[in-house]
């Protein structure tokens, strides 16, 4: 279980990468930290595949990497393909010995001198952003506390490429607070209500919220109890 | 009224047909769930899991009405689950209104809920707490030891369920599984407020449209939600089903 501490430690260096200039920018210094941060991880890649989204790679810790992400988008599958469609991590310590899940990639990637691999999805719920690619040459798992360490990363990660046009601090825009079931429930009633996706209606929520000086999870119960007029959250 | 013994041996056939079928967490944690109800003739019971980010969260409930789920929930830094799996070991309640001290923000809740009895079972992998399946009871129930060691047989089956694979994956397939099913509470959460508010209805009765579609369909509730977020279900067809 990840400690207070750490879990301070980790958004403070999301932080820091927040004040990379645009979303490229934002990713490759992302991916850095995933890198220094993770024990075994020798490089790193954010990629965007959302719904209509084609795919985009906004940050790949180095020419390796991005060299790997195009072997998957091309293949159109490994370990991130598949972490995207299931909406869970795939966690692959071993590429040679999984090869059946992914014949091509497997052998493309060893060419390329890849030997294992770990795809986090970025997402809230039904809100799917994309992926965090985690790579090692040498083949072997990830521990316990590195596991941690980047699911955590991932959350944050997904928090600050969803708000990051939002007209806040830097701190407010990493506040997780999905975890609030009718914070998630709102989310979904907006984006029926206003024909808007669930990204969308998120970040409506939340700036509503944030322009009312209220938290976010009191205007999700007005929602929730049809208390707000819709057309005030409509833009 | 079939004897104990066969609804024991009619559940346990039921979760092990399905661990040793393709499974996926929440469908083998729903069977867990209800087999507490059934065989340990438990009034709700609820698996919590052990966030790899931090925390403990509900991943399935018998009754996911949110009174249940928010009550099972507040266990942040007290009640019988966060004693089960910070001792690793199973905690029992008989009588939460004679022992109102032990916890006394959890203690207070449950009896306000109406539960007046909880049993935590830590579930466990390589000798570490994972996660708890906690068991409550409307009456005070003291568990005789054959309850106590099907309590075991069932949050081992739920570890099961989790992570079933050789080492030393086990901890990969653990994290990749309680992540998912952490993730899957929220696309729940989303699909049962895009069925509210596209048809108008509470978030309760959303859920139940959601719940009976899945199970007249014979699909997860995983599928059937994350269809909704996606679009590829609508959700004027969750109530053309009810009304059938």
């Amino acid at each position: 279980m990840l400690d207070g501490q750490r879990r301070d430690r980790l958004t403070r260096m999301v932080i820091e990468c927040s004040t990379a200039s645009g979303r490229a920018g934002l990713g490759q210094a992302l991916c850095d930290v995933c890198v220094r941060v993770l024990p075994g991880v020798d490089a790193a890649a954010l990629t965007l595949r959302g719904n209509a989204r084609a795919l985009e790679v906004v940050g790949a810790g180095d020419a390796w990497a991005a060299a790997i992400e195009e072997l998957q988008y091309t293949l159109g599958e490994g370990p991130g393909v598949e972490a995207f469609d299931t909406g869970g991590p795939v966690l692959v310590a071993d590429l040679t010995a999984d090869e059946v899940r992914w014949p091509g990639f497997a052998m493309a990637s060893e060419k390329e001198g890849l030997a294992a691999m770990f795809a986090f999805p970025l997402q809230v719920g039904g809100i799917r952003l994309g992926t965090l690619d985690l790579y090692r040459r040498r083949p072997g798992g990830l521990s316990a506390d590195a596991i941690a360490d980047a699911a955590v990363l991932a959350d944050l990660i997904t928090h600050a490429l969803l708000a990051q046009n939002e007209q806040t601090g830097a701190e407010e825009r990493l506040r997780v607070e999905v975890s609030y079931q009718d914070v998630n429930m709102a989310t979904g009633m907006l984006a029926a209500q206003l024909r808007i996706s669930l990204e969308d209606a998120f970040l409506r929520l939340r700036a509503h919220a944030f322009s009312a000086g209220r938290s976010v999870l009191e205007v999700a119960r007005d929602v929730l109890a049809r208390r707000i007029p819709l057309d005030q959250l409509a833009d | 009224m079939p004897g104990v013994q066969d609804q024991i041996a009619t559940a346990l056939s039921e979760l092990t047909a399905t661990l040793v079928d393709r499974h996926d967490a929440d469908s083998v944690l729903r069977l867990v769930t209800a087999a507490c109800s059934r065989v340990l003739g438990a009034t709700a019971t609820g698996v919590m899991l052990v966030d790899p980010r931090g925390g403990i969260s509900v991943v399935s409930a018998s009754d996911e009405q949110a009174r249940f789920v928010e009550l099972l929930q507040s266990q942040i830094d007290e009640g019988p689950c966060v004693d089960c799996v910070r001792e690793d070991t199973e905690v029992g309640c008989p009588d939460i209104a004679a022992e109102r001290d032990r916890w006394p923000m959890f203690g207070q809740a449950a009896l306000d809920a109406g539960f007046r009895s909880i049993h935590a079972v830590p579930l466990r992998l390589d000798g570490r707490a994972v996660g708890g399946l906690n068991v409550l009871y409307a009456e005070v129930v003291r568990w005789d030891d054959w309850e106590a060691r099907l309590g075991r047989v069932l949050a081992d089956l739920a570890t099961l369920g989790l992570s079933q694979q050789h080492d030393p994956m086990r901890l990969h397939r653990l994290a990749e599984q309680t992540l998912t099913a952490l993730n899957d509470r929220v696309v729940i959460a989303h699909a049962i407020g895009i069925v509210a508010g596209a048809l108008g209805t509470g978030t309760d009765e959303a859920r139940g449209l959601i719940f009976d579609y899945a199970g007249i369909r014979r699909i997860s509730i995983r599928d059937v939600a994350r269809g909704l977020t996606d679009g590829s279900v609508d959700p004027t067809a969750l109530q053309a089903a009810d009304s059938r």
